[in-house]
Formats: structure tokens, C-alpha cells, sequence
């Protein structure tokens, strides 16, 4: 039985006038909300979508937006969330891939995707659905696994199209538990949910919340472009708990006035997804003083699996500590054969355990490329680590290509493979250089050739995040002895040319 | 005065945008923020490099999403930095 749906019942069942979700222009009670949730519930199982269908969620960050989510889940149904921002492009590649029984967007949205990327009895107005009065018991028990799919978060995949990693219900309330204990979590706290909703982190920010019967502040796409009014939001609803990553709590410090706010509810400042630059992090909790902070580890596919709780910014020139390993997740030092490395040597992160995914949606090549099955299932991460003799874990970064853009996760190939795409180019190849991607091209016609355009073309069919902060034009790739493209010689030009 | 800083606006736009070039659409009430021509760290910049071009000084207050929802609003809004500057 699905521990998740379980409490999210009892929640709603005990709904009564306290605080549920707030966002810029308001907020509504707990009945209100999961009134909505049971009338979304109904509407969608009235248009036909069964256990198991995935319905995928193409919409702004809001009420309407966490009603279906809930709706989705608790109809066994499995909820794809697909970032806003997206170009219509992407969100027609991402809805290839799912095969969605329903798509929950919208007008204009709507009017975006050009036709045949779902048919359009598929498609639901999130407006429609509301206020469909229940007619049996919309939030009546179903029969849902801790082993089914709960949700399918998106990431960027190396082959150039969109990956979904499956989470099940098993998976979140493994997180969802972990997280409640760890931090001492009660429905008396009041979260602040700054990332989107098809980020991780809002398994803790919106899931767990309500969980726990919680309030949580939901800020927006636009409202989240403006440090200045995001810290005012954390004063002013006296949030507890603020889950975000160190780009973000970097930009709210500096330019956002986060030292001036009174942040005394703070309890817990937690980040997660890139590594915190010492300095910045120093200058952070001396700004703001009061929360616990704690730096968590784990990609999308493992979710949360090692904790450092910090009594000070860590030392300049120490390597990145992320933490103990968490209890629910058995974590391994590998090397290239798989076998476990002794404590101080470095290999491949990897973890096993009940936040660990299912794989790939319909990706089962993926899957096993990043699995091992001898003896525990095992997801090899691609991040590069040692224990320390304390048993913290240190991360070291990666050897593929998987880069961290202020805190997005995107693939280099998939930047490149996208660039060919557009036919402005015969060669493309992406490098990373103090955490801007600059693009490095080869034109077809060098005189007739735009940078702007490329990346013009490229933004119709890439999330913001991935587009190259520079385009750097070359007659032809440096290579190897090999023959291969010379990344390093490409990587030291763009490192050298920054205008 | 709006007439001489609503093409440098425009300009600097179109210079901190990625995802806007030569051939993007943008009149003085095209909506900036709604069709997603810039990200926070571009209109970070935008910020810097109107400060600087005009010499003037935008404080943090002003830094809020009705500011930015059009050319004709940042237009304003360096008009508010210079007459304080005045």
C-alpha cells in the first residue's frame, strides 16, 4: 500500500481552516485545497485515465498545478511534471517519450504545440476541471503499491532527447521519512518551495509538506527572477524549512538583500544539487545566522543519500563534504570493475536502497548501462569519491559529460547533438569553463554564419538553462594523435577569449 | 527624455538576451518577462549595464517583476534613477 497516498488521505480527511499553500496573490485552507485535489481526482478519472497511465503536467507553478499532482497521484495514475519554461519543441519531445493518457496544460500553452504532439481529446484545460463536483468518493483508497510509479521527473539525456526517471511511491516516502526525522519535521512548519516542481526538491518542499499537514509558500516562475522580493517572501511568511540549491542562496544573498531580512523562524536552510563554493557559504551563515544548515547529496535518480550537517562553512580548499550516508542508502566506492574500494580511495559513487529508481522510462538500454545487479541493485552514479576516515563522503565530480549550469543538470552531447540539429553547423562541441557553457562551432558558411542565431534556434528547441552562454566559431576542431575532437584544447580557447 | 532611452533599452535587451537576437520581435510592450526573453542572470545584467550606461544607480526596491514586464516599464524605471540622481 502506498504509504504516500495513505497519509495524503488522512490529510485530507482531517482538513479543516489552517493554512495549506500561499503563494504572491493568496493562499487557501487545507478543506479548500483538498477539495480541489477530490475535484481534479474526479475529472480525471471521468476523461478515462486509469492506475498506471502517466499524466503529464505542463503548467506554472500554482495551486491549480500541486491540486493535479495530488489528484494524478492518488488515482494510481503517474504524474510526469514538465518544466513551464520549456519550448514547445522540448515539450513535444518529452510527451513523445512519456506517451501521456492525458496532458494537463494551459490555453496557451495549448496553443503552442503543434498538433499531433497529443491528440486533442487527450488534452485537458487545468481550468475545466475545476470545481467538477465529486460524484462518488474521488479520494477513496485504491489499490496502490509501494512499487508502482508515483511520478516521472525529466532530465537531459546524451542522446539528445529527454530522459524520465521513474520514481515510485516507495521511492518518495523513503525520502519523504528520512527528511521528516532527519529534521525533526511537523505540520507545524511552514516551507518554502522556490524550485519547480519537477526539481526533486519539491518532494520535499510540496510533497512532504502536505504530508505532514504542513503550509507551504509556492513562489513563481516570474517572482523566482527576482532575488529582492524572494527574500522579502521567506521573512515575511516566516518560513521554517528552505530547501534550495547554492546558485540561488548565492543570488538572494547578493543581490537579493537576504542579510537585511529577519529570518529568525528559520530553522532549517538545506541545499543540495552543486557544490557550495566555501567562501560564499561562510559569508552566508554568518549573514543568517539562525537556521541549521545542512548540505545534501544524491542525483534525481537516488534522491537524497548522504546528509552534512554544518557547524561552520567548511575549510578553503577541502574537498567537498557531503556527508554521512544516510540510513536508508547503502552507499559503495567502486572501481572500474566494481569492486568496493577501501576507505581514502577514490571511484564511482554507488548507492542501492529504497530512494534508488526504478530505471528510465522505456529507456531499458539506459537503465542498464547505469545499473549492476550483483548482489544489491545498484545505480552507479557517475559522480567520483572517497570516504574519509571520519566516514563522511567527499565528492570529486565527474568523468563524463554531465555538467551542473547554476544548479541544472545538462548533458554536453545533448547541447551538441541539438546544435547539429539546427543545420546551421557541421560541428558543435560544448565546454564548460567556471560554470558558463561556451559552444564551440564549426559553420557551414563562416561569412553568412550569426552566433545569435544559432543560439536562437537553439533556444526553440532547449530549456534556458542549456543554451551556451558564448558561441566560439573555428575553422576547423583542434584534434588528437587520435583524430579525435581535442576537448581539452578546445576547453583552455574559451577559457582564454572570455570577453 | 523617454525617446533617447527607449533604443538603448532595447539594445541592451537584445545584447543580454541569449534566446534574443537581431530578429526577435521586441517594441516598447512586448512582454519581457511572459515570453521568457530573459533569465535572472540577464536581467541581473541588464540592471548593471543600464546603470552604467546611463550612470545611474537602481536600487534594490526597484528590482521587482512590474518594473521589468516591458521596454516601456524599464524605460520608467531608469527615468525614476535618473531624476533621484538629478
Amino acid at each position: 500500500m502506498s504509504r504516500i497516498v495513505d497519509d495524503l488521505i488522512a490529510r485530507a480527511q482531517a482538513a479543516g481552516d489552517e493554512a495549506a499553500l500561499a503563494w504572491k496573490d493568496g493562499a487557501i485552507p487545507g478543506r479548500r485545497f483538498w477539495d480541489g485535489v477530490a475535484g481534479r481526482a474526479e475529472s480525471l478519472s471521468r476523461s478515462g485515465v486509469a492506475q498506471g497511465d502517466r499524466v503529464a503536467i505542463w503548467l506554472p507553478k500554482g495551486p491549480a498545478t500541486v491540486e493535479t499532482l495530488f489528484a494524478v497521484m492518488i488515482n494510481g495514475a503517474i504524474a510526469v511534471p514538465i518544466d513551464p519554461g520549456f519550448p514547445a519543441a522540448r515539450a513535444t519531445a518529452v510527451l513523445g517519450e512519456i506517451g501521456p493518457a492525458m496532458l494537463v496544460t494551459d490555453g496557451k500553452r495549448r496553443d503552442m504545440l503543434a498538433g499531433g504532439a497529443v491528440e486533442r481529446s487527450r488534452v485537458v484545460v487545468t481550468d475545466a476541471m475545476e470545481g467538477s463536483e465529486p460524484g462518488g468518493d474521488p479520494l477513496a483508497r485504491k489499490a496502490i503499491g509501494e512499487d508502482d510509479p508515483a511520478m516521472i521527473l525529466m532530465t537531459s539525456g546524451s542522446t539528445g532527447t529527454p530522459k524520465g526517471i521513474v520514481l515510485t511511491h516507495g521511492n518518495l516516502a523513503a525520502f519523504s521519512d528520512w527528511a521528516i526525522g532527519q529534521f525533526g519535521l511537523t505540520r507545524e512548519d511552514r516551507f518554502f518551495s522556490l524550485a519547480p516542481l519537477h526539481f526533486d526538491l519539491s518532494l520535499l518542499d510540496v510533497l512532504t509538506s502536505q504530508r505532514l499537514g504542513a503550509s507551504v509558500y509556492l513562489v513563481g516562475e516570474t517572482e523566482a527572477l527576482f532575488p529582492g522580493p524572494v527574500a522579502m517572501a521567506l521573512e515575511r511568511q516566516r518560513a521554517t524549512v528552505f530547501y534550495s540549491v547554492p546558485t540561488t542562496l548565492q543570488r538572494l544573498l547578493s543581490h537579493g538583500g537576504l542579510a537585511d531580512r529577519d529570518l529568525g523562524a528559520l530553522r532549517w536552510l538545506l541545499f543540495a544539487g552543486e557544490v557550495f563554493p566555501a567562501p560564499v557559504l561562510a559569508a552566508l551563515m554568518e549573514a543568517v545566522p539562525e537556521p541549521g544548515y545542512a548540505n545534501l547529496y544524491g542525483p534525481t535518480e537516488t534522491n537524497v543519500v548522504s546528509c552534512k550537517l554544518l557547524d561552520a562553512a567548511p575549510e578553503l580548499g577541502e574537498k567537498p563534504n557531503v556527508g554521512l550516508p544516510c540510513p536508508h542508502s547503502d552507499i559503495s566506492i567502486r572501481d572500474e570493475h566494481g569492486n568496493k574500494l577501501a576507505t581514502g580511495e577514490t571511484g564511482e559513487i554507488c548507492v542501492a536502497g529504497p530512494t534508488v529508481t526504478q530505471g528510465y522510462w522505456r529507456r531499458p538500454d539506459l537503465t542498464a548501462s547505469a545499473f549492476s545487479d550483483a548482489p544489491d541493485r545498484l545505480y552507479h552514479t557517475g559522480d567520483y569519491g572517497y570516504f574519509d576516515e571520519a566516514g563522511d563522503l567527499r565528492y570529486l565530480g565527474r568523468r563524463d559529460r554531465q555538467a551542473k549550469l547554476r544548479g541544472y543538470r545538462v548533458e554536453l552531447e545533448e547541447v551538441e547533438l541539438t546544435a547539429m540539429d539546427t543545420g546551421l553547423v557541421e560541428g558543435a562541441a560544448a565546454t564548460v569553463a567556471d560554470g558558463a557553457l561556451c559552444l564551440h562551432v564549426v559553420a557551414h558558411d563562416p561569412k553568412a554564419f550569426a552566433p545569435s542565431a544559432l543560439t536562437r534556434a537553439l533556444a526553440e528547441r532547449l530549456p534556458r538553462y542549456a543554451l551556451p552562454d558564448r558561441v566560439e566559431m573555428h575553422e576547423a576542431f583542434p584534434t588528437t594523435s587520435s583524430g579525435k575532437v581535442d576537448m581539452q584544447a578546445l576547453a583552455e580557447c574559451a577559457g582564454g577569449t572570455d570577453a | 527624455m523617454s525617446d533617447t532611452i527607449e533604443p538603448v533599452v532595447i539594445e541592451k535587451v537584445r545584447h543580454v538576451g541569449k534566446a534574443v537576437d537581431g530578429d526577435t520581435e521586441l517594441t516598447p510592450d512586448t512582454p519581457l518577462l511572459e515570453r521568457q526573453l530573459l533569465d535572472s542572470v540577464e536581467l541581473l545584467q541588464l540592471v548593471m549595464e543600464l546603470e552604467s550606461a546611463f550612470g545611474i544607480s537602481i536600487p534594490l526596491e526597484e528590482l521587482v517583476e512590474e518594473n521589468f514586464a516591458d521596454v516601456n516599464r524599464v524605460v520608467a524605471l531608469v527615468e525614476r534613477a535618473r531624476d533621484r540622481a538629478a
